[in-house]
């Protein structure tokens, strides 16, 4: 939670407020709303109150740090290089270009082992094996980082699917 | 808000129609997300408006409603649709007008993914009709032919790409993984067939088992009918029956069978489809377009739960 919203000199704090919204929704609002639309909509609102009242500061930053250090890690791998220099610019839309084009590549290079397809049937292109050890070390380096963040999100974020599916949250 | 639009409604059906049409109730129904849904009752009948949502999905109403009537007028169970408003002069947004059909009280408490044996049935065969179907006789309008049926994935998996693209700010890597994933190992097609997109309980209306039109055409495009199989099997049929009753079904009604590996390329594709639609919601929802909780919940919450599934399928070879 924010100092700026932590209240003091007679300002309620965010988590005050959101306890507010919450409870007057769940307890006021939601009884009374008859239409079946709005009644839903009215969930989905505590849901998302829920979900601000509890999340934690940005954490993009951090995110974009941690990928960033991966990648000047792996500044000289052969997937990487084309796409990424170390010491490069740490904005977040260049640095997830760059984690993009990095794990496409990584595919093609990592699957195309010059196997028949089960699903195509046809023959892969062929790949040595040094470019496909640099694939590997680069999604090894790269896909972990980004599942956490997106199980960190989904942890935060999973009691608005009960509100989704026109459940109220648990208190 | 329900007396505006009926009154918008009011002079919107009474130009269309030549002659003068009261508006009498307007009611919001409840299903769906990419499109607003009212059932308007008027002196003359009833109607269902479908109104856009700001960009919901990334999909248009001027295809739909143009492959919702060549449908229609070659024999499918689509309802009527009548009036197409594009310019959003009317509603703020674009909408069309389509003739209300009364579904039979919906089994399972209400469920609308309740299906019995019977009426699954004649859903399965249905779809196979759709897929069948001569597109190019039935002159459905896509906006998108692929060169040829190989290119048919390709081109789908472009199209959700740049839709994701064109809404998120930055790159989604794993989702980007997931588009090469899914080029590299899409499978051959010998012929192009009609996909409805979404296809599924839910997006039917039935009738004592049978089905009296199919809906929610807005994913409608040329492809692979794996696509709409898997989805329903992996996705809308979920709740309906379990995975070996759909496949048994699929068998014996349209003679669908798939190798193991099939079924596992094309829940990844569904899921990577519905993680780039569903990231649409999020840019609605923070434009101001559309402010309704749930556009939030699915541009995040939901988008995310269909990514990381599709990341644990896109993790190997299928």
């Amino acid at each position: 939670m924010s100092a700026v919203g932590d209240g003091g000199l007679g300002r309620p704090s965010d988590d005050a407020l959101w306890a507010s919204v919450i409870a007057t929704l769940r307890d006021v609002i939601i009884p009374t709303v008859d239409d079946e639309h709005a009644r839903l909509a009215a969930i989905g609102l505590v849901g998302l109150a829920g979900y601000a009242r509890r999340r934690e500061s940005d954490p993009t930053a951090i995110r974009v740090d941690e990928l960033a250090d991966a990648l000047d890690a792996l500044a000289a791998n052969p997937i990487v290089a084309p796409h990424w220099q170390f010491g490069a610019s740490r904005r977040p839309a260049s640095v997830m270009a760059a984690c993009s084009a990095v794990l496409a590549d990584a595919v093609a290079a990592i699957d195309a082992t010059g196997a028949v397809d089960a699903i195509t049937a046809v023959d892969a292109v062929h790949v040595d094996d040094a470019l496909r050890d640099a694939a590997d070390r680069a999604r090894d380096a790269l896909r972990p980082l980004l599942l956490a963040h997106l199980d960190e999100d989904l942890a935060a974020e999973l009691s608005m699917l009960d509100a989704f599916r026109g459940k109220l949250p648990d208190a | 808000m329900r007396d505006r639009l009926a009154v918008a409604l009011t002079d919107y059906l009474t130009e269309q129609r030549g002659a003068p049409t009261l508006v009498t109730d307007v009611r919001r129904i409840t299903v769906g997300h990419s499109r607003a849904m009212y059932r308007v009752d008027t002196d003359v009948g009833a109607f269902v408006v479908r109104v856009e949502q700001g960009g919901v999905f990334g999909t248009s109403s001027t295809e739909e409603f143009a492959v919702m009537r060549a449908l229609h007028a070659a024999g499918y169970p689509v309802a009527t649709v009548r009036w197409y408003e594009p310019s959003g002069d009317v509603l703020g947004q674009p909408f069309f007008v389509m003739d209300f059909l009364p579904a039979a009280a919906v089994a399972g408490g209400g469920d609308e993914r309740a299906m019995g044996p019977d009426g699954a049935a004649d859903f399965v065969g249905t779809l196979a009709r759709l897929h069948a179907l001569d597109w190019q006789r039935a002159d459905v309008p896509f906006a998108q032919v692929p060169p040829t049926p190989n290119d048919a994935v390709h081109v789908q998996i472009e199209r959700w790409a740049s839709i994701y693209r064109a809404a998120a700010p930055e790159p989604i890597p794993l989702l980007d993984e997931a588009a090469a994933w899914l080029h590299r190992y899409a499978p051959p097609l010998e012929r192009l067939s009609i996909v409805h997109g979404d296809a599924g309980p839910g997006n039917v209306v039935m009738a004592d088992d049978r089905v009296v039109a199919v809906t929610d055409w807005e994913f409608a495009h040329l492809g692979d009918p794996a696509e709409d199989w898997s989805y329903c099997l992996a996705m809308r049929g979920v709740r309906t029956m379990d995975r070996e009753a759909w496949l048994a079904l699929y068998e014996r009604v349209a003679g669908v069978t798939m190798s193991e590996p099939r079924w596992t390329y094309w829940e990844a594709f569904n899921l990577f489809k519905g993680a780039c639609a569903n990231r649409t919601c999020l840019t609605v929802f923070e434009s101001g377009a559309n402010p309704a909780p749930n556009m939030a919940i699915i541009g995040t919450t939901l988008h995310r739960v269909f990514l990381r599934r599709l990341v644990t399928i896109t993790a190997s070879a299928p």
